[in-house]
This record gives C-alpha cells, sequence and structure tokens, in this order.
C-alpha cells in the first residue's frame, strides 16, 4: 500500500514528516461525512468550507479543492450526476465579518465544468432530491433544528431548486420559494416522483410528507398552487406518511391521462391512493391552478401495514401490502379497491417483487410477479415466497415458507442480479447473512469469523459485493453473484496499515479504468485519511492512501 | 305492477320499483293487488290469428286460486345520486353533501343543512335537491355550488318528486318511506300532519317553497310530462297541483275516488272463456279491437274501495287511471273536469293485477292474471265504450304484471306471484299476421321483475330463488337451478334469452343511456360477494368487475360512458366504470376528498 502524505510533500515541510507536528493552535479539521461521487469521492470541512475532491486515477492523490458556503451542514452525491451538492447555511454577520446567505451549491467533478450556487433565503437544514437529480427541495427539518437559534422561521417554507437550471434569470426564481399550506404540520421528509410525461408533459412531483396530510408539488410548474391532501379524517387520529410509491404507466392514458400515489403512514390501517388525473374533455386551468385533480381513496390493507410495492401494468396492476399487525398479506385492484387478503405465517415487514419462474412451478417458464416476504423485527425465523398472480386465486397455497438460520433485521433487494440479500444484524458466527437467490430460492447462510465485527455494506454495483470490516484493519468481501474468474459466494479479505472507520464504493470506473473502493481510516488528527481500493480486485498492493489533503495549501489558504 | 320504468332518458337503474309508463311516479311504493275474489267481468278478446303455441297448459282453465300480490322494492334513500356529470351523496352525520365529479374523481364538500338525508337528481341534469332533516329546509346544488338560502320545507318530509323539467319539485311525507335505511330520528315522523306537502320551484335566482295542503296519506306524486303539474295520489283521492296557480299556500283541489260511478261493463260480463277462440285455446288473439259495442251496457255498480295503486297520468295532465287493490275496477279520473263528475270506473272480467299506460298516454294496459289476459283500454274513450277495449288473451300462461316499453311498442307479461319461468312478449306495433307478434319465452326461473332497455331491443330479467343452498349435496340440477340467484337477458324481437346465475343476488341495476349495457350488482357480505357484472346488450356477454366494498348502488351517468358504483364503506366509497373500456377507477372517502386543497 503505497501512502500519500501531502501535507508533507506539498506544504507541511517545516514540519517534518511526523503528522504529531501539525501546529495545535490551528481549529481542528471537521468533516461532514465523506461522499462516493460516481468517480472521485468529495469530502467538505466545515471550518475552512472547503471541499476536497480526490480522483482515485490521480496517481498524487492530490486534492481538487472548492471553496464552498459558510457554515456547510450537508454534502451528498447529486443523483444521477457526477456532482457534488453542498448546503450551506451561510452566517448571519457582524460588525467583524459581511453576512454570507444560505446558499446550496453544485460542484462537478469536472472541474471544467462551473460551480452553481444557488442562494437561500433562510438556513434550511433538510435536503432532498429527484432521483434523476434535476430538482432539490430544502426545507427546514424538524428532527435537525438547531436548539441555540432563537430566530422566527417558518417551518412550512421552502426552496425549490431546479438544478437543471442555473441560478435564477428565468422568468421564475431559482431557487423557488415556496410557503406551503399547513393543516398544523411541518414537513418530515420529502419524496420525488420519477421524472415522466403526463399528457405529453414532462413532470417530476415532490411529496412533502407532514403528519395527517401530504403536500404534492409539480416541480416543472413552481407557478401552479400545491396541492393539500390530509390523510386523517379527523384531530384524533395521528398518521405519520412514511412511504410513497408512485404508478406513472397510464400518465398518457389517450382518454384519462392519470398518475397515482400509494402512502403507506404510521398509524394508519389504509393505504392511501392519490390519483393524479387531466380532463381532457375541459380546457386546461391556468396558473395558479393545477392542470390535474386529486382525488383519494383508502384501500384497507389489514392491520399496522408495513410496507407495499406495486407490479403488472395496465388493468393488471396490483398493489401488495404487507402488514404486521395482521400478518396478512394484501393484494389490491387499485382501479376498484378491491382487495384479497390472505394469512401469512409471519408479521412480513418488508416485500421483494420480482419476476421469477419458481421452483414449485417448473412447467411455467415465463418469469412471473413473486415477493418474497422478510420480518425484520419480530423474530421470524423464515422467510415466505409469495407466487403473486396466483395469490388472487388460489390464497394461501400461493405461500411457501423458507427456513432462516436467524432472525432477519434487513433485506437488500438486489432484483436486477436475481438475489436479496438478508441481514441478521450481527457479523459473526455462521449467520451473518444470507444470500437469496429469488429464483432457485435457495438460500445461502453465510458466516463470519469471531472477533467484535464492523459494519457490513452492500456495493449494488453489479456484479454485487458485499464489504465486511472486522472493526480494525480488515475489509473481507463476499461475491454475491458470479464475476469474472470468480465464483458466486466466493469471499476474500484485504488487510490495510491503519483502522478502517468506513467503506463506500464508487458507483463507477474512474479514467484508469478501475473502480475503487474509498476506504476511510481512522483520523485522529483530522488532516484527511483516505484509502483508495480496486473495488473489482482488491489488493493491499495497489492500494493508495491520500493522508493529510485536508491540510493541503494550509497556509496558502490563510487562517481558515 | 312490477315493473321498471325505463323510458324517460338517462338514468335508467335502480332497485325494484314500480313506476307508470306516461309520467314519473315518485316514491311509488303501493301495495300489489291480491288476486281473486272480484267479479270476473269479461274483458274479452276476438278471434284472432295469432300462432302462438303455449309452452304449457294449453287450454289451462280459469283458475280461481288465491295467488300471492306481485311484489315491488323501494329505493335506498342515502345512496349516492346521479346527475350527469356529478354523483351527490348525501352525508347526514358531517351535514353535508358529497358532489364527485365523474370526469376526475375530484369530490367536493358542501355543507348543506342539518342532517342532510333525502337526496334526489333531477334527471340528466346536474341539479340535486336534499332534504335538511334537522333543520326542515332544503337545499338546492347546481354542479359543485349551492343555492345560496335553503327554502323552508314541511317537517315531515322525507321524499322529493322532481317534474321531468326540473323547474318545480314537491316535497312531502311518505309513510312508507319511515323506516328504511336512513338516519332520520323518530321524532320526525311522530307528529306533524302527512298532508302538507311543499311545492318547490326551482330557479338559479332564488328557489321558492309553498306549502299546500293534499289529501290524507300521500302514496305517490306524478307529473304531467310538461312539468306544468303535480298529482298527488293520496288516500281520500287525487290532489291536483298545478303550478302557474299556486302564488301561495292553500289547499289543493282534489278529486275523491271514492262514492259510486257509473260503471260501464259488457253485456256478456261474467263468463269465463276457457277454450273459446279468444280466450283458453292453444292460440292467441291477434288484438283486433273488439266489436262489442253493441253489447255494452250502463250500469251503476257498488261504490268502489280500497285505496287506488298504478296511478299513472295521461302526459298532457288530462287523464289519470288507477286500479283498486283486489278489484277488477279501474278508475278514470278527468283532472280537469269539477272533482264530483270526474271519476269514470268500468269492471273489468277479473281483478286487475296490473295497470300501466303507454308513454303517448292515449291507452291502459290492464294485466287479468286470472285470465291471463292483457287489456288495451283507450283513453278516454275505452272507459265510455267497450268497442275501444283490445284483448289479447295469453291461455296456458300465467301473466299477472306487464312492463311496457320506452315507446310502447313492446309489452312485456309475466307473473311474481307464481314461480312460472315464462313471460309473453307482445309487439304491440305489429300487424295482426307478423308471426313475430307474440313470443313466449321460457327463462328458465321465476320472475321478479322485467326492466326494458330504453331502445326496446332487450328485456333484463331478474329472477327469484328457492330457499336453501344450490350446492348442497344431493340435489338435482333443477333443484339447483332453482335455488340459484340469476337473471336473464332477452331480445325482445325473437324471444332469444340468456339465463345467468349469480353469486348473490343481481339488484340492483341499471342500463346505459344508449342501452349498450346493462349492470347488476351482487353482494352478498356473508360469501364475500362484491361484483358489479356488466353485460353487452348486444352480444349478451357478461363481465365482472370486482369491487372493494358491498356495493349498494349503480346508475349510469348521462353525459359519459360511465355507470357509478355506490358501495358501503364508512368513509364512502364509489367506483366509476366506463363500460366502453373497461376501466374502473374507485375514490374512497368522501369527506378528506372535500378537504384536499387544491
Amino acid at each position: 500500500m503505497r501512502r500519500r502524505f501531502l501535507a508533507l510533500s506539498l506544504l507541511l515541510l517545516p514540519f517534518s514528516a511526523c503528522h504529531d507536528a501539525i501546529p495545535d493552535n490551528s481549529t481542528p479539521n471537521a468533516l461532514l461525512p465523506t461522499v462516493a461521487l460516481a468517480d472521485r469521492a468529495a469530502f467538505v470541512e466545515k471550518n475552512s468550507h472547503m471541499a476536497f475532491l480526490l480522483d482515485p486515477a490521480d496517481k498524487a492523490l492530490v486534492p481538487r479543492m472548492v471553496s464552498v458556503g459558510k457554515a456547510p451542514i450537508a454534502a451528498v452525491k447529486r443523483n444521477a450526476t457526477n456532482q457534488l451538492l453542498v448546503l450551506s447555511s451561510g452566517t448571519r454577520g457582524s460588525a467583524k465579518d459581511a453576512l454570507v446567505p444560505a446558499q446550496l451549491q453544485t460542484i462537478d467533478a469536472d472541474a471544467t465544468v462551473p460551480s452553481a450556487v444557488y442562494p437561500l433565503a433562510s438556513s434550511f437544514d433538510g435536503l432532498a432530491q429527484s432521483a434523476d437529480g434535476g430538482f432539490a427541495v430544502l426545507y427546514h427539518a424538524a428532527a435537525a433544528q438547531d436548539s441555540t437559534n432563537t430566530a422566527l422561521f417558518n417551518p412550512n417554507e421552502l426552496a425549490l431548486v431546479n438544478l437543471a437550471s442555473p441560478p435564477s434569470g428565468n422568468a421564475l426564481p431559482n431557487p423557488y420559494p415556496k410557503s406551503i399550506r399547513s393543516f398544523g404540520g411541518v414537513p418530515a421528509d420529502v419524496k420525488f416522483s420519477p421524472s415522466f410525461t403526463f399528457a405529453g408533459k414532462p413532470r417530476t412531483l415532490a411529496v412533502v410528507l407532514a403528519q395527517n396530510y401530504v403536500t404534492i408539488l409539480d416541480l416543472g410548474n413552481l407557478d401552479r398552487t400545491e396541492i393539500t391532501v390530509p390523510l386523517s379524517p379527523d384531530s384524533t387520529s395521528s398518521f405519520m406518511p412514511r412511504q410513497v410509491l408512485f404508478d406513472t404507466a397510464n400518465s398518457n392514458d389517450p382518454t384519462t391521462p392519470n398518475v397515482n400515489l400509494y402512502i403507506r403512514a404510521d398509524g394508519s390501517n389504509d393505504i392511501f391512493q392519490v390519483t393524479l388525473a387531466i380532463d381532457l374533455g375541459t380546457p386546461a386551468p391556468t396558473p395558479p391552478s393545477n392542470d390535474f385533480h386529486a382525488s383519494l381513496s383508502m384501500l384497507a390493507a389489514g392491520t399496522t401495514p408495513s410496507d407495499l410495492a406495486l407490479y403488472g401494468t395496465g388493468v393488471d396492476t396490483r398493489l401488495a401490502v404487507v402488514a404486521t399487525g395482521s400478518r396478512t398479506l394484501a393484494i389490491i385492484d387499485p382501479r376498484t379497491s378491491s382487495t384479497t387478503s390472505i394469512p401469512i405465517s409471519i408479521p412480513a415487514t418488508q416485500l421483494v417483487v420480482f419476476k421469477a419462474t419458481s421452483p414449485s412451478t417448473p412447467s411455467v417458464t415465463i418469469p412471473e410477479d413473486r415477493a418474497l416476504l422478510v420480518d425484520t423485527s419480530s423474530g421470524s425465523n423464515s422467510v415466505l415466497f409469495a407466487d403473486l398472480k396466483s395469490i388472487e386465486t388460489t390464497g394461501g397455497i400461493a405461500l411457501h415458507d423458507y427456513p432462516l438460520g436467524a432472525s432477519a433485521t434487513s433485506v437488500v433487494p438486489l432484483v436486477d442480479q436475481g438475489i436479496a440479500v438478508i441481514m441478521f444484524g450481527k457479523y459473526t458466527g455462521v449467520s451473518a447473512l444470507t444470500v437469496v437467490d429469488l429464483t432457485s430460492r435457495t438460500l445461502s447462510p453465510i458466516g463470519s469469523g469471531g472477533g467484535q465485527a464492523g459494519a457490513t455494506m452492500i456495493d449494488t454495483q453489479s456484479p454485487s459485493r458485499v464489504w465486511s470490516l472486522d472493526g480494525s484493519n480488515g475489509i473481507s468481501y463476499l461475491n454475491l453473484v458470479a464475476r469474472d474468474g470468480q465464483a458466486r459466494l466466493a469471499t476474500g479479505e484485504v488487510w490495510l496499515d491503519q483502522s478502517i472507520a468506513d467503506v463506500l464504493p464508487l458507483g463507477q470506473a474512474s479514467s484508469d479504468k478501475h473502480r475503487y473502493l474509498v476506504v476511510d481510516q481512522n483520523d485522529p488528527n483530522s488532516v484527511g485519511n483516505v484509502t483508495f481500493l480496486d473495488a473489482d480486485n482488491p489488493d493491499r498492493t495497489t492500494a493508495r492512501t491520500a493522508y493529510g489533503f485536508l491540510l493541503t495549501n494550509y497556509l496558502e489558504r490563510g487562517n481558515p | 305492477m312490477n315493473k321498471i320504468y325505463l323510458g324517460l332518458g338517462a338514468v335508467v337503474t335502480v332497485a325494484l320499483v314500480g313506476c307508470s309508463g306516461a309520467a314519473n311516479v315518485a316514491g311509488s311504493s303501493s301495495p300489489s293487488e291480491s288476486s281473486g275474489g272480484g267479479p270476473s267481468k269479461g274483458a274479452a278478446g276476438s278471434n284472432g290469428s295469432g300462432d302462438f303455441i303455449p309452452a304449457a297448459d294449453a287450454g289451462m282453465p280459469f283458475a280461481p286460486v288465491v295467488l300471492p300480490p306481485e311484489q315491488e322494492q323501494n329505493f335506498d334513500f342515502l345512496a349516492p345520486r346521479a346527475g350527469a356529470r356529478y354523483v351527490y351523496v348525501a352525508n347526514p352525520t358531517r351535514d353535508t353533501v358529497s358532489i364527485i365529479d365523474s370526469t376526475n374523481l375530484a369530490i367536493t364538500e358542501v355543507t348543506t343543512g342539518d342532517t342532510p338525508t333525502y337526496l334526489a337528481t333531477v334527471v340528466g341534469q346536474d341539479v340535486a335537491l336534499v332534504i335538511n332533516v334537522g333543520a326542515h329546509t332544503l337545499s338546492v346544488l347546481r354542479g359543485i355550488a349551492m343555492d345560496p338560502v335553503p327554502v323552508a320545507v314541511v317537517p315531515k318530509a322525507n321524499t322529493i318528486s322532481i317534474a321531468p323539467d326540473g323547474l318545480h319539485a314537491v316535497v312531502w311525507f311518505d309513510a312508507s318511506q319511515t323506516g328504511a335505511t336512513t338516519t332520520q330520528t323518530s321524532t320526525t315522523t311522530l307528529t306533524g300532519s302527512t298532508q302538507d306537502v311543499s311545492v318547490i320551484t326551482l330557479s338559479s335566482a332564488g328557489d321558492q317553497a309553498t306549502s299546500m295542503t293534499v289529501g290524507y296519506q300521500p302514496s305517490a306524486v306524478v307529473f304531467s310530462s310538461d312539468g306544468a303539474a303535480a298529482f298527488v295520489v293520496t288516500d281520500d283521492g287525487i290532489s291536483s297541483l298545478r303550478f302557474a296557480a299556486i302564488t301561495k299556500p292553500g289547499i289543493a283541489p282534489i278529486t275523491h275516488l271514492t262514492g259510486s260511478a257509473v260503471a260501464l261493463v259488457r253485456s256478456d260480463a261474467g263468463a269465463p272463456e276457457a277454450g273459446t277462440a279468444d280466450g283458453g285455446g292453444s292460440s292467441v288473439d291477434g288484438g283486433t279491437p273488439l266489436d262489442l259495442g253493441k253489447d255494452t251496457i250502463a250500469t251503476t255498480v257498488p261504490p268502489g274501495t280500497g285505496t287506488p295503486i298504478d296511478v299513472s297520468v295521461t302526459p298532457d295532465g288530462h287523464y289519470a287511471i288507477a286500479r283498486r287493490d283486489g278489484t277488477a275496477e279501474l278508475l278514470l279520473v278527468d283532472l280537469t273536469a269539477p272533482p264530483n263528475s270526474a271519476v269514470t270506473s268500468i269492471l273489468l272480467s277479473s281483478p286487475v293485477t296490473d295497470l300501466d299506460m303507454n308513454p303517448a298516454g292515449t291507452q291502459a294496459f290492464a294485466v287479468l292474471r286470472d285470465e291471463s289476459k292483457l287489456v288495451a283500454i283507450d283513453l278516454p274513450d275505452g272507459f265510455a265504450d267497450i268497442a275501444h277495449q283490445t284483448v289479447w288473451p295469453l291461455a296456458g300462461e300465467t301473466i299477472g304484471s306487464v312492463t311496457i316499453s320506452a315507446s310502447g311498442k313492446f309489452a312485456v307479461l309475466y307473473t311474481t306471484a307464481l314461480p312460472i319461468t315464462s313471460l309473453v312478449i307482445l309487439n304491440l306495433q305489429a300487424g295482426v299476421a307478423d308471426a313475430s307478434r307474440v313470443v313466449a319465452v321460457d327463462v328458465r326461473k321465476a320472475i321478479r321483475a322485467v326492466a326494458i332497455a330504453p331502445d326496446e331491443q332487450t328485456a333484463l330479467v331478474l329472477h327469484t330463488k328457492t330457499a336453501g343452498s344450490p350446492t348442497a349435496t344431493g340435489i338435482d340440477q333443477a333443484t339447483v337451478l332453482d335455488r340459484s340467484f340469476g337473471y336473464s337477458v332477452v331480445r325482445l324481437a325473437d324471444g332469444v334469452a340468456k339465463l345467468q346465475l349469480t353469486s348473490a343476488d343481481p339488484n340492483p341495476f341499471a342500463i346505459t343511456t344508449h342501452s349498450e349495457f346493462a349492470f347488476v350488482l351482487l353482494r352478498d357480505d356473508t360469501a364475500g360477494v362484491r361484483i358489479a357484472e356488466s353485460i353487452d346488450l348486444s352480444s349478451f356477454q357478461i363481465a365482472d368487475f370486482a369491487l372493494g366494498s358491498p356495493p349498494n348502488s349503480i346508475a349510469a351517468m348521462s353525459s359519459d360512458t360511465q355507470v357509478f358504483v355506490g358501495q358501503v364503506h364508512p368513509e364512502g366509497r364509489i367506483s366509476f366504470i366506463d363500460w366502453t373500456n373497461g376501466q374502473v377507477s374507485s375514490v374512497t372517502g368522501f369527506a378528506l376528498n372535500g378537504r384536499i386543497q387544491q
């Protein structure tokens, strides 16, 4: 493993190579969580309000530094791009320091692409973005409020940012300030639809979740009003929306274009179906009215629904819902609200819907809709496979029980690779996790040796791999599917020279054609300590460490 | 009478409600006739050239057995009501009416008044009237807006009858509806008078109500087809409400139906005619008008008793016809004549078990079940000259009810009093020599009701079932058939029929505006049956639509190609089915939907 002592090589010659010699009068660096961009790692240091981008293909591992807004509070990868999003809260200003407004900033991995800065009217602390990275919604997250801040603020104020457009300048401001109507609640989360066309027009919807209601925003038409949909019939109920599914399959229906949202809320036994429909028979309303209309249906789904999934298309579209309280699997025809509910042997909390053939019906060679049902909270020692197509006609016959070696705590679906990984919340023993082959319905338990294990993470990039930390210097891995020269479920390990805090796989290969694993090494001195490991062929001899990169140009940057 | 009137346009629906052929009868729940006991006068038919061969019991003599009455059912008053585009649902517990837009399922909730309970819509229009029981007011909704000021109505009112033109309504108390599926408190029905009605003049510029006193115990309200007058059928007689003349509260002129009257009877009345060419032979008379004027005599008959039922009014509001329950007496009421000279009655040859009128109001049709005859009586001449009566003897068939098609082309005759599986289709416009003039159809199950599609091409026949489960072991196929629910669709031109057995009682039902489809609702809460079944009336193909909740109402929207299906759900649920493509959309939670802000 080669280590790059960047601080030494670049700036800190007077202080020798010993990182203990860092000036003790400096403010310790404070990093936001490491961000894995598509092909590089990004680090945001809060005190210097500086972003450091490290390209693992750069042999020297010299960070590219970009200033970000003052008081950065969140840094994430902009979805579907190779950009960093940094949310800063700014400073209020004083006699000594000028006021610096809050801002949202994009920083592209490509240094030639200019950074975009979106000034914000408020110091938001919640950041949500659409799956395509086209839009961001900034909000005041109730859970993240600064208790020391006594300034008044409107918790229902949002900033809607079109990240695909430059800041401001157009007919509508960008970011677009929006205070949504409230039924007494405050935003708790924001969900986004996929981008789709609605009656031929491109759309992205944002759904703001609040206790007892949701707010729907048409992000492509910000001059139109928001739609507020109540979920609770009276003030005595407390429904907290948690999960939103979008069905846009009929968004261009020639007669009645419509989109369905399915919302699961804690505290409610109903799934809320919100239908957005465009009436082609009447002139389209002009702003601020929306050109679609919302209606609500409550779908009975058993007691305490815990997960839902859509499958099928057109008139065969169905909503599958598992309910832990009633131990049922409900198959709902959303068109008619007709429900087929069957008892299941476990209080399943999670549904993994997939298309596959089934060993129970070998004569059926066409893949059909099926589901894996997993209990991740009540200690069940089995999982269920459900043949969804047959549920409505054969009931419980379509369910098949498979034993587990331990009680599941989570499940990671990798449907496109034909597997799911069931985790057990512990990383030692013969049942650290189980790999489920969704087609053959084989469950492969994976064990781990003794010792206090660290985190386990699933690298979802195909072919997938599980990375497991041993709590010190070791990383072991498991091939979830076969890859060149390596069998499915083959294992390996790499030992580095320092203890490991976390690992993050990059999403794509860097310019040197290698895809890397970002290994956050423990960094007691907060100077920056990261190792890049070849994610496909992990080998300590090719691993390279950038140590001290946060001190790059430290002196030239003044006194951060 | 046990028929469903389908002729007046868009809304072709619902539960099995008896209606008149010529004018709307709202709230009619006339007790059906009892049979036997009455004089069997000779409403005879002539010899004819019919070629009908009875399916069974050819030559069956007149059988003076006592049969049960024909059966009817009533509206569910809390069920949704269809306008043209909107569906209206009263929510008594929330003091609101939910208005559902069938085009996009948007729901508007309007607060109308205290305990809105009884709701009716103007046929083919998005105008709804709702009685706020707790406030004794009537609110009028137009589209999704409400007229600003509700009008006061009589305290006991539980029924809204709306004129065909939608310009007037009569709000009244129908004693037969008490105890129906409403949330009305009993205190509203215990006191006050049953003889008060409110005449409502509907106008978007301001609705007006005028209280009028009518006869005792109203049982039906009938409108003239031009909407200029309403006639309230009461125990005392028929109260006339001529809207143009009503400017302040008053007592409505009443034509009493009791008291002696001059009856016109045939001299040979009373003789059964089994075995004769015009009666019980193996052929059916073709309906040539009788030339029996020379036999006509005038006599005075004892004063009739019993409540007049099956009241119909001619479209011009000139005449009303009725029968007396359990008798052979028919009444003709000249609604324009002075009260004491207004009533003419005739006695037919046996008790009349059903009475109907053609839409033009030119003929009345009386069914003589004891003789298996249908008598057509020209109005008004048939009450003065027996030559203006036409008789169709249908020997071998047991018929007690008649359903007349929308334009009066067909009469479908059947009985609901006995488990008879056949019906007779009469083409009233066919020539004497037309072989298809009379068609007997064995529909294989006993009949409960018949509805004819507006285009007069098909009829929907609802069947009865016998007690017991069709899935019991050890029963033969015939018993399985008898014990099953079901319905038939029948092509009127030639009697081609299709029997469909169902998993639950097929009721209520709806037929679409232009007769493309019929829909029946199947509901069995114990068995979990919740289905809307569509019937393609051109191919008789049937498709099921599973529903999320037990269905309780259905109607066709007049403005598009959808039917709505109201369902039992604590938050309110309705589904719309587009019969052109089978698309279904549902909305649940009327109150929540009403609170959506968009």
